[in-house]
């Protein structure tokens, strides 16, 4: 769009005394250039027309302080996403939208009000829900920089999915590597572990946590400025393929065991087929899960290596042995793996067949390069299930308000901003409760969380937000409206000689705006986003008027 | 970096700043020397698309904001010149500035020596180089980029025109066992392709795109939407076939493309540009820097980690993050990253803060009955 013409139609705006353009206002250097502004103009209100607040206001409100003015004198106009971005095929239009936002947001800014913000205790001590390895990888590197972390693992027994999980494809040895890890959980004082748990509630916000649990140690309330969700997933159990049907036909980790206790079945087998992609890449489930192309690559060569005249075929859609791991998917091809492609639409079918006295699977594919339908006779079948979010994920989503994405897995904050973080602060995460990954993935992110973690306790207070509501006793009637609606439990109801009175804890109040929009008299206000600053902002939308000359005699 | 000693909680890094012949602290970026140098050259930034002067800001987000001169200046080569010593205001312009050696004592060090982008140079099927219109997914990028060659427009070489039908060539230089190639997948061409096409859909809705693949691998978070949601575009092919970068039409620059599917057997199709989906080598000189801080590199010459220890080098006190410890995308570098940092935070807890310093803000200054005073900043 045309930015400066957005410049010059500034600089028209009453009480305008500086305007400018700058190339990425958010570089260190722009934002210098903004401090210097501010104190060479005699600045009060400070408004910024670039992108998105919910990445760049902290940037811009610190200038505002270096500035020597208080932070929430700033005003952010979204001409990025809400102009250049959404229209960019027309121009013109968007650069008056853009003018449209300026002159509301000026409005707005005329209005603002300094605010104060709070400064909150940090509890020093964390909760890990989830002792797979991710949790006990972050609790670990938690507890080793002097904190105390309480484990929580619904189980009886820590380690997870990694329990059913005997090597990588790298050949890395599990099992050992997870005795290994728990020894060192248990032997680390700092680390609280509480099997058989259950989280019966959960309170507070960041700093202080309040949750309470259920486990084989009785109820516990546990205090704590940091939750981290490790909660891991579950394998999808299909009903096709003959799932449940016959033991012939295993999920792939189902299989892994079988070749890892050297199972006369696996010695023995003639062929073997793995059908990969059930359950995931569906319509039902629109993922890929990631591990299961690397899983099947896996134990066709641990196959091969004990039993090497078996015959392995892999049918697949697309193989994702993705960075390192397509060296292994070569090496099983050298072996002698056969790979088959099969299209979704002509999935591979099974069947039993009696054969000489023997029961086999007969499994049909058509081969799209062939373009011949082929038979496999397998004495084992194995499918390369989803990995799929368990139904509690729901359940732990509410406690601690860490949003869900379309799958159910928990969803981060910023997808590659803040890759461990939830929009919730003080709540962090790791492992695939994020999504499915390998083992050293997931190693890698709990190290991350716990980063993440330590960057907020090692803090003795964090800094609350000063956009909170405040209520005017003289306009309460007492209905209670707020505080039901209220999820942060920060409105209390208590009895005045003049009768029922909302009062707000200003540490508890996230500045949601629900209760001020629901409060029928108007007698709650969410400060920075009072009334009269939003209604000026709206009535600015309309240019026939001469609304800002209305706001600037109420500003002044 | 030029050497390193000591160990795990006490490293003496020894640095060496190349000069930029400005004056940090008395540039202000205006640009002036910018306009009055007389020497252009490829743009290193811009992928050598564009040009560029001698004196040139390295990029639009550079931090700190100035000018730097780079070794095609006519004085550093030939003493000749010097007209932005004489167009200056600001006395920034330094001749006379030698490297510098910078000694630093750290606890701790982190790698992230990143990647170095796959040359198609290496091998010559790919006519990169040779056919004018074939470039690679890294210049793409700059091409769609509004800071770009052609300040966001979607041109090609030979004749500035906008090209309406591209084709994208997967695999360039990854899954490959032969000469100059890698063996490994580079992880991220198959998504980063996928969202060029989108651009492209998005800068002219009539473009023509085609994607040469072999797997589509869309295993990452929201990746297989991601797929979808390209696919499904209008004009957009996905055609799983290895390609032959046949010919270049002398008169148009048009490229020739034979493929073969198993529907319509082989055929020819010409494009107007392609682009080759390049993939991720090990950063340049990554045996030197690991002989210096004695560390192993696996086979594909990336930092050597082992799997149940990630971000942790072969050797105590020194980290690993991002591409460096092998192809990996954005949200994994970033994790990985603060687990590295957090590596750090282990090693040398012991004397955590001892360092740190309190931020102080000038004091806030009180504004009631001021005359509201508004400063409004536009960003480009």
């Amino acid at each position: 769009m045309d930015v400066p013409s957005v410049i010059e139609y500034a600089w028209r705006l009453p009480n305008v005394v500086h305007a400018q353009g700058q190339l990425f206002s958010c570089s260190t250097e722009s934002t210098k250039q903004i401090m210097e502004a501010i104190k060479e103009h005699g600045l009060n209100r400070v408004i910024v027309a670039a992108c998105t607040p919910r990445t760049h206001e902290p940037t811009f409100r610190d200038s505002l302080k270096e500035g020597g003015l208080n932070q929430y004198f700033f005003e952010f106009a979204n001409i990025r996403e809400h102009c250049s971005w959404v229209h960019s095929k027309e121009k013109e239009e968007a650069t008056d939208k853009s003018k449209e936002l300026l002159r509301m947001s000026l409005a707005r800014a005329l209005l603002l009000e300094p605010l104060q913000e709070f400064e909150l205790p940090v509890d020093k001590r964390v909760l890990v829900i989830g002792g797979g390895i991710s949790g006990m990888t972050c609790a670990l590197s938690i507890a080793s920089q002097g904190f105390d972390v309480y484990l929580i693992e619904k189980e009886r027994e820590l380690g997870g999915l990694a329990r059913r999980i005997y090597y990588t494809i790298e050949g890395k040895d599990v099992q050992s590597y997870l005795r290994d890890l728990v020894k060192r959980v248990y032997s680390e004082p700092r680390i609280h572990v509480f099997l058989g748990a259950k989280i019966l509630s959960a309170t507070g916000y960041v700093g202080n946590f309040l949750t309470k649990i259920e486990s084989e140690r009785g109820v516990f309330e546990i205090r704590h400025g940091a939750t981290v969700i490790a909660t891991g997933a579950q394998e999808f159990k299909p009903n096709e393929y003959l799932y449940g049907q016959s033991d012939k036909v295993l999920t792939g980790l189902e299989l892994e065991e079988l070749i890892a206790k050297r199972d006369e079945r696996v010695i023995s087998a003639g062929a073997v087929v793995m059908i990969q992609c059930v359950g995931s890449r569906t319509e039902e489930r629109n993922y890929c899960s990631r591990v299961c192309c690397s899983e099947s690559v896996k134990n066709a060569l641990k196959l091969k290596e004990i039993n090497p005249n078996v015959d392995i075929y892999i049918l697949f859609r697309d193989m994702r042995t993705y960075g390192f791991k397509e060296d292994y998917y070569r090496e099983a091809s050298k072996k002698g793996v056969r790979f088959i492609r099969y299209e979704p639409q002509k999935k591979p079918s099974v069947k039993l067949v009696k054969e000489s006295g023997k029961e086999l699977i007969r499994v049909t594919v058509f081969d799209p390069i062939l373009e011949k339908t082929l038979e496999i006779d397998a004495d084992l079948v194995s499918l390369a299930v989803a990995v799929i979010a368990p139904e509690s994920n729901k359940e732990i989503s509410l406690l601690y308000n860490a949003q869900l994405g379309p799958d159910d897995f928990f969803k981060e904050a910023h997808v590659k901003l803040r890759p461990v973080d939830f929009s919730t602060d003080g709540v962090y995460l790791c492992g695939i409760a994020h999504y499915p990954k390998h083992i050293d993935e997931a190693i890698s992110q709990a190290l991350g969380a716990a980063g993440r973690v330590i960057t907020l306790i090692s803090h003795d207070t964090v800094i609350a937000s000063g956009s909170v509501c405040i209520v005017d006793e003289k306009r309460c009637m007492g209905c209670g409206a707020c505080s039901e609606i209220c999820t942060y439990g920060a409105i209390e109801i208590y009895e005045t000689k003049q009768g029922k009175k909302a009062r707000m804890n200003p540490v508890l109040c996230k500045g949601c705006g629900l209760c001020n929009s629901k409060c029928p008299t108007g007698a709650i206000q969410l400060q920075h986003y009072r009334d009269e600053q939003l209604f000026a902002q709206i009535d600015a939308a309309n240019p026939e008027k001469e609304i800002l000359e209305e706001v600037k005699k109420v500003a002044s | 970096m030029s050497d390193v000693e000591g160990e795990a909680g006490d490293f003496r890094v020894t640095l060496v700043k190349k000069p930029r012949y400005i004056r940090e602290d008395k540039c202000t970026g205006c640009t002036t020397c910018v306009e009055y140098c007389p020497v252009k050259i490829p743009d290193p930034f811009n992928q050598e698309i564009s040009k560029n002067k001698a004196v040139h800001i390295y990029f639009s987000q550079a931090i700190p904001l100035i000018t730097y001169i780079d070794e095609n200046c006519l004085y550093l080569k030939e003493k000749k010149c010097k007209i932005c010593e004489a167009v200056c205001k600001h006395e920034a312009i330094d001749f006379s500035a030698k490297p510098e050696k910078v000694e630093i004592n750290v606890g701790a060090i982190i790698l992230s020596l990143g990647f170095e982008p796959y040359d198609p140079r290496l091998r010559d099927e790919y006519k990169y180089g040779k056919f004018k219109n074939v470039v690679t997914s890294m210049d793409y990028e700059r091409i769609l980029s509004s800071t770009g060659p052609y300040e966001g427009e979607i041109r090609r070489s030979s004749d500035l025109r906008h090209p309406h039908k591209i084709a994208w060539v997967q695999c360039v230089g990854s899954r490959q066992v032969i000469e100059g190639g890698n063996s490994y997948c580079s992880t991220v061409c198959c998504t980063y392709t996928q969202k060029q096409v989108i651009l492209t859909k998005d800068h002219d809705p009539e473009a023509e795109c085609v994607v040469f693949h072999n797997d589509i691998r869309s295993y990452g978070k929201d990746f297989e939407r991601f797929f979808q949601r390209a696919e499904v575009l209008p004009n957009v092919r996905f055609i799983r076939s290895y390609v032959n970068i046949l010919k270049e039409d002398p008169v148009t620059n048009n490229i020739t493309i034979r493929y073969s599917t198993p529907d319509g057997g082989v055929k020819d199709e010409e494009f107007e540009m392609v682009v080759l989906s390049v993939g991720l080598c090990p950063p340049k000189g990554a045996s030197l820097v690991a002989e210096k801080f004695g560390i192993e590199l696996n086979e594909h010459r990336f930092c050597k980690v082992d799997s149940f220890v990630p971000v942790t080098t072969s050797k105590k006190g020194i980290f690993v993050s991002g591409a460096f410890s092998g192809p990996i995308d954005i949200p994994e570098s970033v994790f990985g990253s603060s687990g590295a940092a957090t590596k750090c935070g282990e090693l040398l807890n012991y004397r955590r803060g001892k360092l740190a310093t309190q931020r102080v803000y000038p004091e806030e200054r009180d504004v009631r009955g001021e005359e509201p005073k508004v400063g409004i900043f536009v960003c480009y």
